[in-house]
């Protein structure tokens, strides 16, 4: 699954997790976030992977984890490489 | 004396359809919870809106403030550990913000990146909140 398919995803966590995502890449390769920014808004994205999981009802939970687990996967790739 | 009665049991009936029609009466969500995580959402966008100013302090603290007011709350409603733990989870990015800006050791970008964070998350919980039972 790709940044742009989560992106139009049907659920609003979702997607609003996506966004902020291709946001924080967008910002970091353009050198207007540091490293270290970069890497604090990726421990809060699992921080909110467990906030969401917590607040939607069971049904919900795996296809949150799955998106979760992709995102902060992209974003810990675009971190890797210098902006 | 039977007109009174049927005039009576008319008003009472319409008396009681009116009241369904309050949908939903009370409100099936806590709303005063929901209050403190609503104010915290409008706060985020004065944080958004005023990044880089000399009023961005105020308004950070004030969504701090507002979330560990709605924690203290949220303590004292039975089965509502999900809520607190999410409650914690907005504290520690609320803490995350104050403190850099507290330091003035942060961009603009910075801010309105944390301020989308926050906000988002408090949109998804408040979506939550208001469809939860009491």
């Amino acid at each position: 699954m790709t940044l742009d398919q989560l992106r139009t995803s049907s659920d609003p966590i979702i997607k609003a997790a996506a966004d902020r995502a291709a946001q924080l890449i967008a910002y970091y390769q353009a050198g207007e976030i540091t490293k270290n920014e970069l890497d604090e808004f990726t421990a809060n994205e699992i921080d909110l992977e467990k906030f969401a999981k917590d607040v939607t009802d069971l049904s919900r939970k795996v296809a949150l984890q799955e998106a979760f687990d992709i995102l902060i996967q992209i974003i810990q790739i675009a971190s890797s490489l210098k902006p | 004396m039977k007109r009174f009665l049927l005039a009576f049991a008319i008003l009472g009936l319409s008396g009681c359809s009116t009241l369904s029609d309050l949908n939903p009466f009370p409100a099936p969500f806590d709303p005063v919870e929901l209050g403190y995580l609503a104010d915290a959402r409008f706060l985020t966008t004065k944080v958004y809106a005023s990044c880089g100013t000399d009023d961005t302090p105020g308004y950070a603290h004030g969504v701090l403030e507002q979330i560990q007011r709605a924690q203290i709350y949220s303590k004292y409603i039975p089965s509502n550990k999900e809520v607190i733990d999410a409650e914690g989870i907005l504290i520690k990015l609320s803490t995350e913000l104050t403190t850099r800006i507290d330091s003035k050791s942060y961009s603009v970008t910075y801010c309105h990146l944390k301020a989308n964070e926050i906000g988002s998350a408090l949109d998804d919980l408040n979506k939550v909140l208001g469809e939860k039972k009491r």
